[in-house]
């Protein structure tokens, strides 16, 4: 009898995996990135397309707001000089606020959502990756499930669900990949307007960051444009998890003095 | 009908194919010239509305204010327009590159917010990133965008460095990115530089300003509404429009010039209708027998008319394609000419890089070309149909025809040029578009009508009054007088080709002597300074205030007259009233020797005291005669001008000469002008040289100090005023072309006459061979009857050219321009028409004088 309960159990236990809708594994692909604090150093080098490489460095805070959805992040560059002090505040909400602060005219301006699609510094990356996908501003289908690397995961298709977030991404359409074990998305393919093939991503390194609350980080994100060949990647290094960062920070008038 | 086309009209045009050639010929100059002129014109509006819609890109509404700019605060308070969806700030400067030939380029900077811009425009290139790193972009003032074409040009890429002259000096920008033609890159024929607003503004010390602001408004919004809504908040100082009322607004700015390029284009063809009158007159006049033969069996009035109007047809058709071919050729080479012309007179950038040539054009020409032929046959075809045939038959007796009507036609073409006289003077053109095309075709008709009676007049008056010793030269003189029909054919083309020639160079000289003279009433100081550029059409950067108090201090020899101050500003900006762009002159105080002499006062109370209230009373201003005539407001009325800080009452003190806008310019106080404008700006200083220096040795004073640092250039008063006539004389250069297309059909047109008439008196010249004339006697009558027509010709050219360029200059040229123009006659021309008539008639006879001595004496006089 208890070996029936028990395979009756485990085949229970199966097909709820098994049955995770879409939604449900990106729900967990979110809860599995949400660290409520994050102070981290960063580095963007970028390279490819027969042009000579960029690297940049910047401080990297990451808060999660007080409705638990959304997060600010503030980055400020330190090298090259040319860039030293500038920074940049991401406040998402319903609608994304991004704002760069330029230590040449000592003044912060603020990034059209129609720019946000544009490039993050002169990376492969937009403001728009670097901020954090809704989950809600999606619909989500499971395509399949597959071996990626050495791990099973799931490939599912995302479309936007308003024109708005198609302006802010400059996308129509993205695949990813999510590990099935800690649904931590570990390569993602973004299309363009057109929906041909415009962007890869690749995360590596990826680390359990936080034990305690079982949170997840990539330390290294591959980003690959497929357009121009050229790539950036976004790596990070001394993440500190513990440190809590003050809401202050994040103020817009104070984007220029931290 | 047809069968008289094919059997008699076709066989006329391949029997006389020097005559129909010269005819097509004279056709087709007049008609590239008119397609040329079209051409032009289309493409530098189309090039400007491309330019226009380059920019505004996605842009519903677009916000302009002042010249000087607007506060950036305008951006916040746009906010609490729901209806916006994205507002996008913009800067516009012009900036001048020192390129490798020691030559300075001007490009057009579009300070723009690159963090905004992908709402409204797009920047694309083909291989790499429009920038080369947005981050170091972004927080470097230097860093400037340009295309891939000028980069090339002088030799530039990603890092260069070039220099360029601001309001605060020399600066130095790094170019970090390339453009390639498209989008925006497109506007100014490419000749533009995107810079960060924040760089613009920091390199060009005008922070915190705005030239214009985009708007793209939600979906399903009244575009029409909001565009009220907006004006009426931001109040008159800004102008709401949709992107294609700017180019609708250029239009009607450069509709006048065009006008007047037409006119001239529209006279050139005119010269080509008096070809083919006398063309086909002559056909008339040869084929009187077969004429009245064709009417006694059966031919109708009507048929035989048409017969000569479809030989016209002919020749207007295939004159006019060639024409159409000729004239897309023409208008490349004139272009530019034109392009810089305009952009000088109206301060505003036109760049064509694209001639647009369509099948508008080859129908224009076709239609206009033709018509113009067929118009042009018109009487003498009717005057053909009604010849009698036994009429025909009989032997003409050219004299007593001739006679009557040259008297007709001289009183027909009178009465026209009375009409011009009359129209001129009651301004009867600005009344009405038709009114005003008619004064323009009563210039030429009448002028061509009443030439041949005049001609005849001369003749007689040279017979009558001076003795003529040699006989060839009697004998010619005697010739012409007794044949005025055949002398007017020969001599009306050159003429009216010649009376062109004489309105151009008048138009000229006019232009050259009343601005130069009001140059020398109201220009005294020996040294403007400004930045580099083009100072006479003011296309400088401005230039800090404070650069005039550092030349007052640091250099020597400056003349600082009793009030200590040495150095004077003046501002040229401009301001929108009623639609047009009028000009402001804001001028410091003047050292009271100069005795306020840049008043030129045409209206209102002495100079001394308008100078007095000018610049120590607050709201007062000075108007030019084109503000008066535009606006309807004189001395002692009061006239709201929309300010950048609200709407200002001034009182009008006089009504001054001014020609520094077509459309008006207000002189104020610089002071005045600083309160309302908020703009401490300065275009140009001027000073004068201290007793005991020389102009030389100030210029040379501030060159060494300032010139490389500050970009600054020094201009001499004799320098200044050359440059001036030099500018002018640019701004003519093209009607070079109209001139030497009208001159060029008169010649074919007199050498078809000559020819014509040659074979006509081959009878006469046979007795004259025959009782012993040698052939080079023969020759040299020819030819001096040629000369007798040449130098009546251009006589009459320029005794009609005088009147009609007069009353044009006076009349109708302010209300084409808007320039008022004192007439000046061109006396230097006088010798010069006088030398191109003759010359021309001598080597438009020399063929057919060659011709007629070389045909044998007994088939002359069998000739009939």
């Amino acid at each position: 009898m208890s070996k029936i309960i028990l395979t009756l159990f485990i085949f229970l236990q199966s097909i709820d995996a098994y049955a995770l809708s879409a939604d449900e594994i990106m729900k967990k692909n979110e809860e599995a990135k949400k660290n409520k604090n994050i102070t981290t150093k960063a580095y963007l080098i970028t390279g490819g397309g027969g042009k000579a490489q960029r690297e940049k460095e910047f401080s990297w805070w990451r808060k999660l707001s007080s409705d638990t959805v959304h997060f600010k992040t503030l980055t400020r560059f330190h090298k090259p000089a040319e860039v030293k002090d500038e920074g940049v505040l991401f406040l998402e909400d319903k609608e994304t606020e991004i704002l760069i602060y330029l230590p040449a005219y000592k003044k912060v301006r603020r990034v059209e959502t129609a720019q946000q699609s544009g490039s993050f510094m002169g990376s492969e990356f937009s403001y728009a990756d670097i901020t954090s996908h809704q989950r809600e501003d999606y619909n989500y289908k499971l395509l399949k499930e597959e071996k990626c690397d050495a791990f099973d995961c799931y490939v599912i298709e995302s479309t936007p669900k308003t024109e708005d977030v198609i302006e802010k991404t400059g996308s129509a359409r993205g695949v990813v990949w999510v590990r099935k074990d800690n649904f931590v998305d570990v390569k993602a393919e973004i299309f363009d307007l057109e929906k041909k093939p415009w962007k890869k991503l690749v995360a590596k390194e990826i680390k359990m960051i936080d034990e305690a609350n079982k949170k997840w980080m990539a330390m290294d994100l591959k980003m690959e444009n497929l357009k121009t060949g050229r790539f950036t990647n976004l790596k990070f290094e001394k993440v500190d998890v513990t440190k809590i960062i003050p809401d202050s920070i994040f103020k817009k008038t104070s984007v220029g003095f931290w | 009908m047809l069968n008289l086309f094919k059997f008699i009209s076709l066989r006329h045009l391949f029997l006389k194919p020097t005559r129909v050639l010269l005819t097509t010929l004279g056709i087709a100059l007049g008609v590239s010239l008119f397609i040329a002129i079209e051409i032009i014109n289309k493409s530098t509006l189309q090039s400007f509305k491309q330019s226009v819609e380059a920019i505004s890109g996605k842009a519903n509404l677009v916000i302009t204010g002042p010249r000087v700019g607007f506060s950036s605060e305008i951006l916040d308070k746009l906010k609490k327009f729901k209806e916006i969806k994205h507002a996008v700030p913009m800067v516009q400067t012009n900036i001048y590159f020192t390129n490798q030939n020691k030559l300075n380029e001007n490009l057009v900077v579009l300070g723009v917010d690159l963090l905004k811009e992908s709402s409204v425009r797009t920047y694309k290139t083909t291989d790499e990133e429009v920038m080369d790193d947005p981050l170091i972009f972004l927080n470097q003032p230097d860093s400037i965008i340009v295309t891939h074409e000028f980069a090339k040009r002088n030799n530039l890429g990603i890092d260069s460095k070039i220099e360029v002259a601001t309001p605060v000096g020399i600066k130095v920008l790094t170019i970090r990115g390339l453009l390639t033609p498209e989008g925006v890159a497109k506007a100014y024929g490419g000749a533009l530089a995107i810079m960060d607003i924040d760089g613009a503004n920091y390199t060009f010390g005008r922070m915190g300003k705005l030239d214009r602001v985009d708007l793209i408004l939600r979906e399903s919004v009244d575009l029409e509404s909001v565009k009220q809504n907006l004006s009426a908040f931001l109040g008159g100082a800004f102008e709401v429009q949709r992107p294609s009322e700017n180019s609708k607004n250029m239009e009607r700015l450069v509709h006048s010039y065009q006008a007047l390029l037409s006119f001239f284009s529209t006279l050139a063809l005119l010269v080509g209708v008096f070809l083919v009158i006398n063309t086909v007159s002559i056909s008339v006049v040869e084929r009187r027998k077969e004429i009245g033969t064709l009417r006694a069996v059966g031919a109708t009035k009507i048929s035989i008319a048409t017969m000569f109007m479809s030989e016209a047809f002919i020749m207007g058709l295939v004159g006019s394609f060639m024409g159409v071919f000729w004239g897309k050729l023409l208008s490349h080479q004139m272009v530019e000419m034109v392009a810089t012309s305009m952009s000088r007179q109206y301060v505003t950038k036109i760049s064509v890089t694209k001639i647009y040539f369509g099948l508008e054009h080859v129908l224009l020409g076709v239609v206009v070309g033709t018509l113009t032929a067929v118009f042009a046959a018109l009487w003498p075809s009717i005057k053909a149909s009604f010849i009698k045939p036994v009429e025909a038959m009989k032997k003409l007796d050219f004299n007593q025809l001739e006679q009557k009507s040259t008297l007709k036609i001289f009183y027909v073409g009178l009465s026209m040029l009375i009409y011009l006289v009359v129209s001129s003077y009651l301004g009867l053109g600005s009344k009405h578009k038709v009114l005003q095309y008619m004064s323009q075709g009563c210039t030429m008709i009448g002028s061509a009508l009443v030439a041949p009676a005049i001609v005849t007049y001369l003749a007689s008056l040279i017979k009558k009054t001076v003795k003529i010793n040699l006989p060839l030269l009697k004998i010619a003189l005697d010739n012409l007088i007794r044949f005025p029909k055949r002398t007017a054919s020969n001599v009306t083309t050159l003429m009216v080709g010649l009376i062109l020639v004489m309105m151009v160079t008048t138009l000229n000289k006019s232009f050259q002597t009343t601005l130069s003279n009001w140059f020398d009433r109201v220009f005294k100081a020996d040294i403007v300074v400004s930045s580099s550029g083009d100072l006479v059409g003011f296309q400088t950067q401005p230039l800090a205030e404070s650069i005039g108090l550092e030349i007052e201090e640091k250099v020597k020899g400056i003349n600082k007259g009793v009030t200590n101050k040495g150095v004077y500003a003046l501002r040229f900006t401009h301001f929108n009233m009623q639609g047009r762009q009028m000009g402001i002159k804001a001028f410091d105080k003047p050292d009271p020797s100069y005795d306020y002499a840049m008043l030129d006062i045409v209206d209102g109370p002495a100079r001394g005291r308008v100078g007095e209230k000018l610049f120590n009373s607050e709201n007062t201003i000075v108007v030019s005669e084109i503000f008066k005539a535009h606006i309807n407001k004189t001395t002692g009325d009061i006239v709201t001008i929309e300010t950048p800080t609200g709407s200002v009452d001034f009182k009008i003190l006089a009504v001054v000469v001014d020609y520094a806008s077509p459309e008006g310019i207000v002189y104020m106080s610089r002071d005045t002008y600083k309160k309302y404008w908020q703009d401490n700006l300065v275009s140009a200083y001027s000073l004068t040289v201290a007793p005991g220096f020389t102009v030389n040795q100030v210029r040379q004073d501030i060159d060494a100090q300032f010139g490389k640092s500050k970009s600054l250039m020094t201009v001499s008063q004799k320098e200044m005023k050359n440059n001036l006539l030099i500018e002018i004389d640019k701004s003519f250069s093209y009607t070079k072309a109209i001139e030497a297309t009208a001159l060029l059909i008169a010649f074919l047109g007199l050498f078809n006459t000559f020819m014509i008439s040659v074979m006509e008196r081959l009878r006469e010249l046979g007795v004259l061979r025959a009782i012993g004339m040698e052939q080079i006697q023969l020759i040299k009558m020819i030819l001096t009857e040629a000369f007798w027509q040449g130098s009546l010709g251009a006589l009459t050219a320029i005794i009609l050219g005088f009147g009609v360029s007069y009353i044009f200059i006076e009349n109708d040229l302010s209300l084409i321009l808007g320039w008022i123009i004192r007439f000046s006659f061109p006396w230097e021309v006088v010798g010069y028409v006088l030398l191109i008539g003759i010359f021309t008639g001598l080597v438009a006879a020399y063929v057919p004088a060659r011709r007629a001595a070389q045909i044998k004496i007994r088939e002359a006089l069998e000739y009939e």
